[in-house]
């Protein structure tokens, strides 16, 4: 038989092809999974694959294991030890990148300076009774001795 | 040790200008202490009111039955001029009254004083006009005529109390004066 379309196929392909139809088809091979089939299970599953895969993931691993230094100075020598070191594969050059990233953007909330102090601004509002008259109200009392 | 020009310019000034500087600074003493006065007294508008405020959230120490009496008493007595708005403004409107009473006297030692600057600049341009004369050279404003001109003196405070009293027609602003808007005038004092 020749064909119309050709598609490529060997002669041997063919009849492979058509003893694997022609056999029959156990049914062990077709059972349910010991697991029932479910939706949200297949959900977790594909998001499971997805954050293995992602570059997220890896950043989220990478700064993970990685301690910052409290001062600004550790923090410098910490990044020049980073930027020195040479990673001969490629995921210890991704983890190189993603921790000297990660330590730049900590150097520079450490470089910032401390927060400003919170201001009280109601007592610049508030009065105080001037001190002659504080002073005056003292003397009216009698003294604390006599009595 | 070279003396000082600043210095110099403003002892002449003091020398020339003593009277109206005597009469100015007894003006504003007397402004002064009518003004610690009412403010003694809680008088002056509000004042009562943060006096009282102050003694209620301070609890009284030994607290014995004579006190407690003088307590209720001056208590009482605050609380009538925290209440009687008329007796504040009444006090405002004194001490505003002594507050424009010391114009004349600030008007006079600023016109004194500007008289005195001006009398000593005028000798400074014409030692300035000899000097540049017998160089040959045409005359030219040195320091020596620029400083007494830059050493004129005025009250910014009583200027600026002054217009705040007018213009804010009689409402509860109560202005002090400053001697310090004299400057080396009164350095001393």
């Amino acid at each position: 038989m020749t064909a119309i379309f050709p598609t490529g196929e060997t002669e041997t392909d063919r009849v492979q092809r058509e003893q694997e139809l022609e056999t029959p088809v156990a049914l062990a091979e077709v059972a349910a999974p010991d697991v029932p089939f479910a939706f949200a299970s297949l959900r977790a599953e594909l998001a499971a694959r997805e954050r293995e895969d992602s570059f997220a993931g890896e950043v989220a691993a990478a700064a993970e294991g990685m301690k910052l230094p409290a001062t600004l100075g550790d923090a410098l020598a910490r990044l020049r030890e980073i930027t020195a070191s040479r990673p001969a594969d490629k995921s210890g050059q991704k983890a190189k990148a993603i921790q000297s990233e990660k330590l730049r953007a900590h150097i520079h909330a450490l470089s910032q300076g401390p927060t400003a102090p919170p201001i009280n601004y109601s007592a610049f509002l508030k009065r105080e009774p001037s001190p002659e008259a504080v002073a005056r109200i003292r003397s009216l009392y009698p003294n604390a001795k006599k009595s | 040790m070279s003396p000082n020009l600043k210095q110099t310019i403003m002892e002449r000034v003091r020398r020339e200008s003593g009277a109206e500087l005597k009469s100015c600074l007894a003006a504003f003493a007397s402004h002064a202490s009518l003004m610690q006065e009412l403010s003694a007294r809680s008088l002056l508008p509000g004042t009562a009111k943060l006096v009282l405020e102050k003694m209620r959230a301070e609890p009284l120490p030994d607290a014995s039955p004579e006190k407690l009496l003088c307590h209720a008493k001056i208590l009482a007595d605050l609380q009538a001029v925290a209440d009687n708005k008329t007796v504040q403004n009444e006090a405002r409107r004194t001490a505003n009254k002594k507050f424009l009473e010391v114009e004349p006297a600030v008007n006079a030692l600023e016109l004194a004083v500007t008289s005195s600057l001006e009398r000593q600049t005028a000798e400074a341009v014409q030692a300035e006009r000899e000097f540049f004369e017998g160089h040959g050279l045409p005359w030219e404003p040195t320091s020596l005529s620029k400083l007494p001109q830059s050493l004129a003196v005025q009250s910014a405070s009583f200027r600026s109390g002054k217009a705040q009293i007018l213009a804010l027609g009689g409402t509860g602003y109560v202005p002090r004066l400053s001697m310090s808007d004299f400057g080396a005038l009164v350095a001393d004092h």
